[in-house]
């Protein structure tokens, strides 16, 4: 089958899509680390790899803990991962909204 | 419907409270003070004949036809430059100006073609109107002295052509590229009978500054100025009122017919997005409906290196259905997804992604606003509640000061534009923030107060230090602030934007602005009374393009600037309808309206009306899907309406992980990049080919009505019906309006929202429910969405993305005019003579340094990959920084930029790609193998002869 990955002489970036979760996770967590609440960082990051990322997703970067013991992610996103992992349905999102922390799952505000 | 010729009322109206009663002829009026006799006359009903008058323009008071008789009053006054007075008597028809009204149009029929007098294919112009009107019946001025009757036509440019030989020097033309359009590219040169209209330096209209927006076209009361599609066609007998299929503007068009033949495409002057105006795409682009390149039949292929196969409808849709059903089977039920478009219909994309939802059993469904506005829709939900802008485009002429970020909408939204621009003449001051020198910043009659030429990657950092001024500066409405907004938030981020280090002294290291400039623009902006941010994608096209956004709302909120006309927050959707397609729920987490896919309350109401159960948990985004595609875990696509290859960053792994699926389906108008690697290719239908409705910037809901049978055979939502019937999952809609009924049942922004109400209304901005009855113009009037308007501290973190020793220069992108998108379409008309591939346009400084000159072949190359393009030399853009657009396929500009994106919604940053610059002698070996590989794969096999 014909590809034109990275033909001869072309640079190109290789492929490594747990590279880019670890990069995103911590683009992520270096945003919600900005805001004033440090305390509720790590909860923020998990809520918002739980409403936007594939549970395939979560699950590789679940494999890197594992793996590597989350290498490459910074604090914030490694402690956003792992509390993720571990939080039973809707307890993180419940948190946040008692504590009016950002969620990428806010209710209904478009429903009018 | 017959041909829709809609009133003219010879002037403006007047937007005046002071009533003003009068009598025109047998008939008594009462119009606001400040409106003109012609116009009151018109309003009752009496119309009083004009030639240099016309309601889009201020009056002129020219061509002396409009004479009226005022009891009192000395002589014969224009009635269009004679304001209503109260108790004014008026009489339009009396003896003494019917014959002056003959006298004049004798006049100028003496220097008009004979021929054209007597041919009755002329009779629709209003010259003509108005002979018959005077009762013009011989002209007694021999042709023997001086005429005008030699002078040639110009013909050069590809959609009209002037006539001086049938120019009246009325100055509408001139009139309508001033007023109107704004570019001022027309005058009258000369004097007395030497007086002729000219294009910039009496040049031809082509080589001119003339944007060919067609207003002047519009304008001309003789058909001087005429579409060659009238000239050759001829005169259309009916319209149909349909929407651009072009860009966010959304602007109204009649289609002109004969028969089922477009002849031409006139703005509508009841469109409220557009009033009546339009530009070079809308106006004129619309040949590719009908290119020889469209493809029409249904093909297949087993491997994207056959060529393809024409087949029937029903083999294409069965043959679709099986590998979709065979490689979830095989590979899983989240192997295959859904790409929406967002240039097809709110019913189109609703469908595409109902069938993926429903059909295919995941949330695998993404759209093209993933690398456009994806930014916008997290950042406004985030800090108002709503995922769209605030305002209509009519809120732009309250506007005290405009500010634009990031935008070029002159090049990219050129209607509203030309509002903008008149606003920006009456006095509304500007601030442009933009690496660039964009045309608002200086034109001939408009100056930016501030440029703020800001680094690419450097948003955040300039709109923090701005919040910075307002903040310590004592520039806060604390008034609004402390009503409408969360005040523990705003402390916060108060607290943070204080700190020194995000003054625009210490933020100047990072953007290059001067931090007095910044700090002008920062009180302007908060002091200078009604303040509107305009953003476009130099704004979300970044590593930090969400928080780029809520720093423009916090912005907004901090200075009172929402929730009126005059102010707001508007994102220039860039798109037909990306608006549409982002609220009929095409991404991978958000049903219709917004609500998150694991909303059980919201889920549930979907699957008792569709009768399945749904995935609760986000699918993938478009980026998601190529790398799963690359890992071997995603093997089918269903792509309607959108160019993955050419439009998405990183063209190497776009292609890498396409051609690691199993089964690609395009739908669409031609083989396009992506279907290069599609193995179903499904003909398309054009906005003229089907009913529907598409969604602007402004959130405007606004019809699309057919005008000709759909050449290939079926509207695009058919065919999805079709794949999902096939499926398995039952779809009977027999017209778009049930499936609009059915988009109003389910989600509440739309629940008041019918095709009966469009009829009726025109159109409505979203929210339309029972809160809304008519819809939402203006939103957060009383009260945000979600409450209280929500601060969010905006800390500026570079890109990763760095410029170095091996790539130096900072590449960012943009649109022109006459080119749209990937150019599927505009490349396929006439549009092509104004610019036809994408330039890269370099300072002189970066040039000189490495020996190029303006029009030299360039290689531009990044960590991702490199193109070849013709340079062009420009101080437009700063050392350091070069640009270019994306409209042709020969450049592949996005084999240049790369995979980083913005944290919140992996919003490429495409405003961002550090690349380096050298002297090419020609295509790089990857576009000359792309170009062969593109040309072997748009191979259609020929049936064996019989």
């Amino acid at each position: 089958m014909s590809q034109l990955i990275g033909g001869e002489g072309e640079p190109h970036v290789p492929h490594d899509t747990t590279r880019k979760l670890v990069m995103s996770a911590n683009q992520i967590a270096d945003f919600f680390g900005s805001q004033g609440r440090h305390e509720h960082a790590a909860a923020s990051t998990a809520d918002h790899l739980k409403s936007f990322w594939t549970p395939d997703m979560r699950q590789r970067i679940y494999a890197h803990l594992d793996a590597t013991g989350g290498e490459g992610l910074k604090p914030i996103a490694l402690e956003g991962v792992k509390l993720l992992r571990k939080a039973a349905p809707g307890t993180i999102r419940r948190e946040l909204a008692e504590a009016g922390e950002p969620s990428g799952r806010d209710p209904g505000d478009d429903a009018g | 419907m017959p041909l829709i010729k809609e009133i003219d009322y010879g002037t403006p109206a007047s937007n005046a409270e002071a009533m003003v009663t009068l009598r025109i002829d047998a008939e008594t009026v009462t119009v606001p003070a400040g409106t003109s006799v012609m116009r009151a006359a018109m309003e009752a009903g009496v119309k009083i004949p004009k030639l240099c008058a016309t309601d889009m323009m201020e009056a002129f008071g020219s061509c002396r036809v409009c004479l009226v008789e005022i009891d009192g009053r000395a002589g014969t006054p224009a009635s269009c430059t004679t304001p209503v007075a109260e108790g004014m008597v008026v009489h339009t028809q009396t003896p003494r100006l019917a014959k002056l009204r003959r006298g004049v149009m004798e006049l100028y029929a003496s220097d008009y073609p004979e021929d054209f007098l007597k041919d009755t294919a002329h009779g629709d112009s209003e010259f003509f109107e108005v002979i018959g009107a005077v009762g013009l019946r011989e002209i007694r001025y021999g042709r023997e002295g001086a005429t005008h009757l030699a002078e040639a036509k110009d013909e050069s440019n590809p959609y009209f052509t002037y006539d001086p030989t049938t120019c009246i020097v009325c100055s509408r033309c001139v009139r309508a590229c001033d007023e109107v359009q704004g570019t001022i590219a027309l005058t009258i040169t000369g004097r007395g009978f030497g007086s002729r209209m000219a294009a910039s330096q009496s040049e031809p209209f082509l080589s001119s500054e003339c944007v060919s927006c067609g207003a002047c076209v519009q304008a001309c009361p003789t058909s001087a100025l005429n579409e060659k599609s009238v000239i050759e066609i001829g005169v259309p007998e009916h319209s149909v009122i349909t929407t651009c299929a072009y860009c966010g503007v959304g602007c109204s068009f009649k289609a002109e017919m004969r028969g089922e033949q477009l002849v031409r495409m006139v703005p509508y002057k009841d469109g409220k997005a557009n009033r009546g105006h339009s530009c070079v795409k809308g106006r004129f682009a619309y040949g590719y409906a009908t290119h020889r390149e469209r493809i029409l039949k249904p093909m297949i292929r087993s491997s994207i290196d056959e060529p393809w196969r024409e087949v029937s409808w029903e083999e294409a849709i069965n043959h679709t259905v099986s590998e979709f059903k065979r490689i979830q089977k095989k590979y899983g039920r989240n192997s295959v997804g859904g790409i929406t478009s967002s240039r097809c219909t709110d019913e189109e994309t609703y469908l595409v992604q109902k069938l993926v939802r429903a059909g295919f059993g995941n949330n695998n469904v993404d759209t093209c606003a993933r690398v456009c506005h994806s930014p916008t829709g997290y950042g406004l939900k985030t800090t108002f509640g709503t995922s769209a802008g605030t305002q209509d485009f009519d809120s732009v002429q309250d506007c005290d000061v405009v500010m634009i970020i990031g935008a070029n909408p002159s090049d990219a939204h050129p209607v509203f534009a030309s509002r903008m621009k008149r606003r920006l003449r009456q006095g509304a001051r500007l601030i442009v923030v933009d690496p660039r020198r964009t045309e608002l910043v200086r034109t001939p009659h408009i100056e930016a107060d501030y440029h703020l030429p800001t680094r690419p990657g450097t948003n955040v950092a300039i709109l923090t230090s701005l919040a910075h001024v307002v903040v310590t500066e004592g520039l806060v409405n604390q008034e609004f602030v402390n009503q409408r907004c969360e005040l523990d938030e705003f402390q916060d981020w108060c607290d943070f934007v204080s700190r020194p280090e995000n003054s625009p002294e210490a933020m100047e290291a990072y953007t290059g602005v001067p931090a007095a400039d910044v700090r002008g623009a920062a009180r302007l902006y908060a002091t200078g009374g009604n303040a509107a941010i305009y953003y476009g994608l130099g704004v979300t096209e970044h590593s930090q393009g969400t928080t780029a956004v809520m720093a423009i709302a916090n912005l907004a909120m901090a200075t009172g600037n929402i929730g009126r006309p005059g102010v707001g927050v508007n994102p220039l959707r860039g798109q037909n309808n990306v608006q549409g397609s982002c609220d009929m729920g095409s991404f991978p987490h958000e049903f219709p309206g917004y609500r998150h896919v694991s909303d059980d309350a919201v889920r549930s109401s979907f699957e008792k009306d569709w009768g399945v159960e749904l995935d609760p948990e986000p699918g993938m985004r478009i980026g998601n899907m190529l790398d799963a595609a690359v890992d071997g875990q995603f093997k089918a696509i269903y792509i309607q309406g959108e160019d993955i290859l050419q439009s998405d960053p990183n063209t190497h792994h776009v292609a890498g992980g396409l051609a690691a699926m199993e089964c690609v389906v395009v739908q669409d108008l031609f083989l396009n990049e992506t279907a290069n690697y599609a193995h179903v290719f499904l003909p398309g239908s054009t906005f003229l080919e089907k009913n529907g409705t598409f969604i602007n910037a402004e959130r405007r809901i606004q019809l699309v009505r057919k005008v000709m049978n759909p050449l290939n055979g079926y509207e695009d939502w058919e065919i999805t019906q079709m794949l999902s019937n096939a499926l398995g999952f039952p779809m009977n809609y027999g017209h778009p309006s049930e499936i609009m009924d059915e988009i109003a049942r389910l989600t509440p922004t739309f629940s008041g929202v019918s095709y009966e109400l469009l009829e009726k209304e025109g159109s409505v901005q979203w929210p339309c429910n029972s809160n809304a009855i008519l819809g939402t113009p203006v939103m957060h009037a009383n009260g945000f969405v979600r409450g209280k308007g929500k601060f969010v501290v905006t800390e500026y973190i570079p890109t990763e993305e760095k410029t170095g020793p091996r790539y130096p220069l900072l590449l960012t992108t943009g649109r022109i005019l006459s080119q749209y998108n990937v150019g599927a379409q505009t490349r396929r008309t006439a549009n092509v003579v104004w610019q036809d591939e994408d330039l890269l346009e370099i300072h002189p400084h970066d040039a000189e340094q490495r020996g190029i000159r303006d029009g030299d072949l360039v290689k531009l190359e990044s960590r991702a990959g490199a193109t070849t393009l013709p340079a062009k030399v420009t101080d437009r853009v700063a050392p350091g920084v070069v640009y270019t657009t994306f409209h042709n396929p020969l450049n592949q500009v996005n084999v240049i930029t790369t995979d980083y994106a913005d944290w919140a919604t992996s919003c490429p940053e495409y405003k961002v790609t550090a690349v380096q610059v050298s002297p090419s002698n020609g295509p790089t070996r990857w576009q000359e193998d792309y170009q062969a590989r593109a040309r072997k794969s748009r191979r259609i096999a020929m049936e064996p002869a019989e």
